[in-house]
């Protein structure tokens, strides 16, 4: 409750101009998870440094039930506990936002000892959002591994599952889960240092983290761009790439 | 006849004055008694003729339904039966029937099209022929109406007897309303040639729009407008976003990166013919070092020869000023105001509202449910704007649609400016985030369709789709047929006060191509629905090319449309009833005509509207009074010696 007085304190303003693009954490009432504004601000510096989106450097926290959620289309919520039942608001609240084209990535920072716990509870929490839909492995060949950086699998601050989940609505991964604990790895502190230690695989997993949190930020501005011919006859003829599953 | 009309008046006055003379002259002959009994005996025994002779104009009129056997449509039988007919026909005629043969009439029934025909793309069209007759062959003809019949297609087609589809595969090559005409080609075996063409009008567009969209860096109104354009039918997208600068940070090699060089030189001077539509979004154009003045003249040149550009705005759009230095200055709506003390990029709340010349635009309209005229979109309610670009003097080809305010300042800024400069045709939307009209608070909120029309107007409108023109012209009638007047209506986009005119002209061509064109033009005055109304004349099988234009207070509207004339069709039933009238049409009596019968077709039988006939020659009763009155009468003049 703490922090959602103190979320609802620090800043509830929209972005800037309209092509500035602000990172923003939803937040649940029925949550525990902590604020991770320096964890965002830490991606958008990352995002600002490394490609030319314009991201907002200031983090920003939306309440579900707030209309401001209507100035981020793409949102983070990072749990560290089985995400617990939605009021019927919420859902409501929450669905009309991803039918309308918003994309929600859920960022699990438990561990291994509640993941299980974690990952039944997404099935709900994906049944009450989006009636029907289910939730899918993301295909390495997805865009959402090439938007920007060509990875080959998902990683994080832990290496617990090498895949991303996702949830498919209107032919886009509107929301996409990682069990890695993504926003950690980026996250530094006021001195400029990384917060967390990345294990098992040191700064080359941190990097990797680095750069999918990158593709994450670049798919839900481009969607499925680098799927489109021209890109990826270039990419195949000059650059000899092969997609996961091609010969 | 008529009892009542001139000729039997006059039978009628004949009559009365010889029966007065006869009757003075009995009285002065034979005095008051015997002249007034020898007088009625003879009036009785004349008007009792008259009833004999004038009975039809007294009998009543009965109808009697026909049905008609399922093989007359196949083939002319016999319908009357021979007790049927003495109950129908009149008692002193005879009436030849309609011989029991096979018809070989071969009949286009109809032509269906698709609503709306790709251009340069193959689109089929089905000709229903019916044919009454045996297995044959025939020719079948399908011929474009502009200005004359130009022969298009000639193909031989294998009729079975019955119902049947011919495909004929059609590839317009014009975009715009077109009429064209199928028909059956004449035989010595058709027994009816009046029915072998059919005319129907065509709406081609561009199928797909190829369109190139160039855009300086991701953002939300990228991805919006992405979303809107890969999920549009008929659009082929070709993108390239330039996803970093040349001052990002890059921990990273090129392998690592789905990155791929800009390919200015394929876009901009190989390819770039080949778009319909070009979409430059918040992209430096002026400061890219990539796109050099050889590119951007190829840009311009491209807009000259008819090309489309849609301009979108944002923090490196036109703010950057630079663009004004470069050719492409040419070819904008609106001067791009460098960044000064205020800058070029505003950011802020800023509210859209509609300009007086986006009332009537097409970019800025739409057509309404129940309105057959334009609407003009509506910006009110809309989510507030947060970023605008500032733009300068308007060129003169340039109008103002939108305009943005926010609370801070009372000045109306322009957001959307169009306008025509050489073949071509530019729309510049000044400002990044429209993406929030396609992003609204509320389901129920109708912000995504205004966000989805302004765009896909641009588009439309940008590509020059027939479908956008200032003017629409449509038939009233939906199916006009020859030789009747055909009123056409033409209606504007937005206001026009009622009284204005616009100036319709129209050309009539020849289904079959070998009667000459007929031409009429007249102002017609625009009604309170902003439709003018147009009769013209009566015509043949063909088409009426349509072109309107409207002017007033500097507000030029112009569009073109096709009203198709169809051959008068007749069903089978009425064939018949049109073959039966004649064989009734006689007299049966010799002072008066019989009042006429009436045939009405339906669509298996025949309702014979008939004067029902009571005859009085062969009663004994009426010739026996006859009889008796004038022997009563020549038997009492013989016995008072009057003979």
């Amino acid at each position: 409750m703490i922090n959602i007085l103190l979320l609802l304190v620090v800043s509830l303003s929209a972005s800037g101009g309209g092509t500035t693009v602000g990172l923003a954490q939803v937040v649940l009432p029925s949550s525990a998870a902590p604020v991770r504004s320096r964890a965002l601000e830490s991606l958008a510096n990352e995002v600002l440094e490394r490609t030319s989106v314009e991201a907002d450097r200031r983090a920003h926290a939306v309440p579900a039930l707030s209309g401001d959620r209507f100035d981020f289309p793409l949102l983070f919520l990072p749990c560290n506990a089985a995400v617990s039942d939605l009021s019927v608001d919420e859902e409501t609240a929450l669905a009309v936002w991803l039918k309308m084209g918003g994309t929600l990535i859920l960022d699990w920072q438990g561990g291994g000892s509640g993941l299980e716990a974690f990952r039944e509870s997404v099935e709900t929490f994906v049944g009450a959002l989006v009636p029907g839909a289910a939730l899918e492995r993301i295909p390495r060949a997805s865009v959402v591994y090439r938007s920007f950086y060509r990875l080959q699998h998902a990683t994080g601050r832990l290496m617990l599952v090498d895949d991303l989940f996702g949830v498919m609505v209107d032919d886009r991964y509107a929301m996409i889960v990682s069990y890695n604990d993504l926003l950690s790895a980026v996250e530094r502190t006021a001195g400029g240092d990384f917060r967390f230690d990345v294990m098992p695989g040191g700064s080359e997993q941190r990097e990797q983290a680095v750069r999918l949190l990158v593709n994450l930020v670049v798919y839900a501005l481009c969607q499925d761009y680098k799927d489109d011919k021209v890109h990826l006859d270039y990419l195949k003829s000059k650059r000899n790439w092969r997609l996961p599953g091609e010969e | 006849m008529d009892p009542l009309s001139v000729p039997a008046l006059l039978v009628a006055a004949a009559v009365i004055a010889g029966m007065v003379w006869y009757g003075v002259t009995l009285i002065r002959g034979a005095g008051r008694f015997r002249g007034s009994m020898l007088l009625s005996l003879r009036s009785l025994a004349l008007v009792l003729l008259c009833v004999i002779l004038l009975q039809p104009s007294l009998v009543t009129v009965s109808a009697i339904e026909v049905q008609l056997p399922d093989e007359f449509f196949r083939k002319e039988v016999r319908i009357f039966e021979k007790d049927e007919l003495d109950r129908l026909l009149p008692p002193l005629s005879s009436v030849p029937l309609p011989e029991e043969k096979p018809s070989l009439d071969v009949a286009l029934h109809d032509v269906i099209v698709p609503p709306v025909a790709f251009f340069k793309s193959t689109c089929s069209v089905r000709a229903v022929v019916e044919n009454d007759g045996p297995a044959r062959q025939t020719q079948i003809v399908l011929a474009r109406l502009d200005g004359k019949a130009r022969e298009v297609i000639r193909t031989t087609a294998q009729l079975k007897p019955g119902r049947q589809e011919v495909e004929l595969s059609l590839t317009p090559d014009s975009v715009g309303w077109t009429a064209w005409s199928v028909q059956l080609s004449p035989s010595p075996q058709d027994s009816d040639a009046s029915n072998n063409t059919f005319v129907f009008a065509l709406t081609v567009v561009r199928e797909s729009l190829r369109i190139l969209h160039i855009a300086g860096r991701p953002s939300w109104d990228v991805r919006f407008l992405r979303k809107l354009l890969t999920s549009t039918p008929g659009t082929e997208l070709v993108s390239f976003y330039l996803l970093v600068e040349a001052e990002d940070f890059a921990p990273h090699s090129r392998e690592e990166l789905s990155l791929i060089p800009f390919p200015t030189d394929e876009l901009f001077i190989t390819e770039l013919g080949n778009f319909d539509l070009v979409i430059v979004q918040n992209f430096p154009l002026g400061t890219y070092f990539l796109l050099t003045p050889k590119h951007l003249s190829r840009l311009v040149e491209y807009v000259k020869e008819g090309g489309g550009i849609l301009f979108v705005g944002g923090d490196e759009a036109f703010s950057l000023g630079a663009v004004n230095e470069t050719p492409v200055a040419e070819v904008v709506p609106a001067e791009m105001a460098p960044p000064d003390a205020e800058g070029g990029y505003l950011e802020g709340q800023f509210v859209a509202r509609l300009a007086p010349d986006g009332l009537v635009h097409p970019v800025t309209t739409f057509r309404g449910q129940e309105s057959e005229a334009q609407e003009p979109l509506a910006l009110g309610k809309l989510p507030s704007l947060t970023g605008v670009n500032r733009l300068g003097r308007v060129a003169a080809w340039g109008q103002i649609l939108v305009t943005a305010s926010s609370p801070s300042t009372t000045e109306e800024l322009p957001l959307v400016v169009a306008g025509r400069t050489g073949k071509g045709r530019v729309v510049a939307v000044a400002t990044d985030s429209l993406w929030r009209w396609a992003f609204p608070a509320e389901l129920a909120q109708d912000p995504p369709a205004v966000y989805r029309r302004l765009l896909l107007n641009s588009i439309l409108w940008l590509a020059r789709d027939p479908r956008m023109a200032g003017m629409s012209i449509e038939a009233v009638d939906a199916l006009p047929v020859e030789g009747k007047p055909v009123q056409v209506a033409a209606c504007i986009r937005g206001e026009a006060q009622p009284g204005e005119f616009a100036h319709v002209k129209a050309q009539w061509v020849d289904a079959s191509g070998k009667l000459p064109s007929i031409s009429t033009q007249q102002d017609v005055a625009m009604s309170q629905t902003r439709c003018g109304y147009l009769t013209l004349p009566p015509a043949g099988p063909g088409a009426w090319l349509v072109e309107a234009a409207f002017e007033s207070d500097g507000l030029q509207l112009s569009g073109s449309g096709v009203v198709a004339v169809r051959p008068r069709t007749e069903t089978a039933a009425a064939r018949l009833a049109r073959k039966i009238l004649p064989l009734l049409d006689v007299s049966y009596y010799p002072l008066t005509e019989d009042r006429p019968f009436e045939v009405t077709p339906g669509p298996r039988s025949l309702m014979v509207d008939k004067p029902e006939v009571t005859t009085l020659w062969d009663n004994p009763v009426f010739f026996a009074v006859l009889l008796a009155l004038l022997s009563a009468e020549w038997l009492l003049r013989k016995r008072w010696g009057y003979l």
